[in-house]
């Protein structure tokens, strides 16, 4: 069971539109009801239908042919009598009152009652029924008022230009709220948003709580809760690491002052060698650490760059081990990433190609256009012990001699994971090994 | 030489002032920030060696003192911290370089080397490697204190290369350094006057050795 989030913009929009209608239409229909019929409503609409049912033979002599509605009207209102008046002839239904006969002007019946002059399609109240000579068709009726109810169901099933121009006004107000409303109430949010993504990596910024309205002070006080606790338990885990390297360093190098004094040559070469590859792994353990539990920053950067960089620095390395390193790489080539967490891991990985590759007496750092960086050794190679994953696991190794701290890999592994980059172990061609990262391009990089 | 450890661990210390002595000269061990501000109103020290952690504080607060006074010592920092935050508050206090614990004795001899031949070459603008002198102001290389003549842009690229001698100088910056900005710039071209140069340098007995990197640069070394 998933619950579909609608936007509550929306939701609000709908349900304030929808509200702002009802109230006008039960406004307007209640006003209609409380000025109720006098009988002019209920006679036009009796008026109109008699207007159908009125039927002229050869001689123009008028009948009536009542229309299904005219026999529910007769029904509905027992009371309701009409004269229809042509100069041919009249037609009459009902208790006509003596006084109309008589030719009086409607004005002086106390019962409500009408006159309509037909004008082709067109009805005109007539103020006096028998004023003015010769008219063509007069319909004169009364005896049927409209009830409260009634009158609102007769404009609903006839709607005059009153009823649609309130139509059109709701209409307007229901279109307004929905456009306006969302952008109202989201704008904020919309600002909140971006503020907050401003904050990005800043250390200790913070989302102002004074300038968002009072719906959404909750929500940027607990977010600003949450960045307190992550900046708290990234400061707590960089004291932690940073007192893990002195604690264990410093024994380290206490021992290694120690060491000096070991007068059987021999035997000091072997300590030294083994208190320099428990180093390695200290420090690899702790840059490993540091990258699982600290926030990488990203930013564009020119591969070539930092790869010659990296290279450069491992020379003294490469030099002392008699190895020739090489660079290649032309232009700029831009990936996304951090520039530490890379020089780490070509670090890294030269150290590893140097130290296990070195047979072949150079190593060559390469950045092909395409966001790929090799590092290429051609020594003996990782041989088949390893496959796939296998090397890239913490302290895996490639030959069983003791030597390397097995995490180089994963370090590497890690940093690759971190820029969503892929890490690939393949053979140099004539022997020896080549490890590739290949960076996402730019616009699809994390 | 006169040298000055700031280092408040029982065995390092002493094993610190002993080593360095025997390489560069005499050393003095303090163990407290006090003391080390008290040896340094005594007298001038070319070189401090401290490590970070002492009781009385962080050492890297004595740097920004260290930089007031003349002659500036020059400052190598000691520290267990390797977290790249941590070097680079260390290099941005003032300080000249920084060795990650534990190290190997010949490093904290060539570091200690390498700091104060900048310094003296911020100092008095003279550094040298090996057998070879190169003297900035006056913008004259000697071997074995016999004056070496050479082309102008030859000269350029061994002024370039002693600047940073023991690290790898960048081919782009040696191009900088030679070439003006209205000068053409033949892509091999320093490569034939670094070649010149260093045949050059091997007919007068120089034992510094310019090394070659492809595609990376070029690296100024005593040839040791």
């Amino acid at each position: 069971m998933k619950r579909r989030s609608r936007s509550i913009a929306a939701s609000a929009a709908m349900l304030l539109g929808g509200l702002i209608s009802a109230l006008l239409f039960c406004l307007f229909m209640g006003f209609i009801a409380f000025y109720g019929d006098d009988g002019g409503v209920a006679q036009f609409d009796i008026a109109s239908e008699i207007r159908r049912s009125i039927r002229k033979d050869a001689s123009g002599k008028p009948s009536v042919t009542p229309t299904p509605a005219l026999l529910t009207y007769q029904r509905q209102f027992p009371q309701l009598w009409y004269q229809i008046s042509t100069p041919e002839g009249d037609v009459a239904y009902g208790e006509v009152p003596p006084r109309v006969l008589a030719g009086q002007t409607i004005r002086d019946v106390p019962a409500p009652r009408s006159a309509y002059r037909v004008n082709g399609k067109d009805l005109t109240l007539e103020a006096s029924a028998r004023a003015g000579d010769a008219p063509d068709i007069l319909i004169e009726l009364g005896g049927a008022v409209y009830s409260r109810t009634e009158v609102i169901f007769s404009l609903l099933r006839e709607p005059d230009m009153t009823s649609t121009m309130l139509g059109a006004v709701l209409l307007i107000i229901i279109l307004t709220t929905i456009l306006v409303v969302p952008t109202l109430i989201v704008r904020p949010v919309r600002r909140a948003a971006a503020a907050a993504e401003e904050i990005g990596a800043k250390e200790g910024a913070r989302l102002p709580v004074t300038e968002q309205p009072a719906e959404l002070r909750p929500l940027a006080l607990a977010f600003n809760r949450a960045l307190d606790r992550i900046d708290a338990a990234t400061a707590e885990q960089r004291r932690f690491l940073s007192n893990a390297a002195h604690e264990l360093r410093t024994p380290l190098t206490r021992l290694r002052t120690r060491l000096e004094r070991v007068q059987d040559q021999e035997i000091k070469a072997e300590l030294v060698g083994e208190l320099q590859s428990l180093s390695g792994t200290v420090t690899m353990l702790l840059q490993l650490a540091r990258l699982t539990s600290q926030p990488t920053e990203m930013a564009p950067l020119d591969l070539v760059a930092i790869a010659r960089t990296a290279a450069a620095r491992e020379v003294p390395t490469a030099l002392s081990a008699g190895i020739d390193l090489e660079f290649r790489g032309e232009g700029q080539v831009t990936v996304s990433g951090s520039a530490q967490a890379i020089g780490i891991g070509l670090s890294n990985l030269l150290r590893n190609a140097i130290q296990h590759g070195g047979a072949g007496g150079r190593v060559i750092v390469e950045v092909a256009p395409t966001g790929r960086v090799s590092v290429v050794d051609f020594g003996a190679g990782i041989g088949k012990a390893y496959d796939g994953r296998a090397i890239i696991e913490p302290f895996a190794r490639g030959k069983q001699d003791g030597s390397g701290t097995g995490l180089g890999l994963a370090i590497v592994a890690q940093i690759a994971a971190l820029h969503g980059a892929s890490l690939a172990l393949d053979e140099t061609p004539g022997g020896g090994t080549t490890v590739s990262l290949t960076f996402p391009p730019m616009a699809a990089a994390v | 030489m006169r040298l000055l450890v700031i280092e408040d661990d029982a065995d390092l210390g002493p094993w610190l002032r002993e080593t360095l002595e025997q390489a560069l000269g005499g050393a003095d061990l303090v163990a407290t920030l006090d003391e080390a501000r008290a040896a340094l109103q005594v007298r001038p020290f070319d070189l401090v060696v401290m490590d970070r952690r002492m009781p009385d504080g962080d050492a890297i607060d004595l740097v920004s003192m260290l930089r007031r006074l003349t002659p500036r010592p020059s400052i190598l920092v000691l520290t267990a911290l390797d977290d790249p935050n941590d070097i680079a508050r260390a290099l941005d206090a003032g300080a000249d370089d920084y060795l990650a614990k534990p190290f190997e004795p010949v490093e904290l001899i060539a570091r200690a080397r390498a700091v104060l031949r900048r310094n003296q070459l911020d100092q008095k603008g003279i550094t040298s490697v090996a057998n070879l002198r190169f003297d900035m102001p006056a913008r004259a290389a000697y071997i074995d204190d016999q004056p070496l003549v050479l082309p102008r842009r030859e000269l350029a690229l061994l002024e370039a290369l002693m600047r940073r001698a023991g690290h790898v100088v960048l081919r782009e910056s040696l191009e900088n350094a030679v070439y003006g900005f209205d000068d053409e710039i033949q892509s091999n071209a320093i490569d034939a006057h670094l070649s010149r140069l260093r045949k050059r340098l091997r007919e007068h007995g120089c034992l510094a050795e310019i090394k070659p990197l492809r595609g990376i640069g070029y690296l100024m070394t005593d040839g040791a």
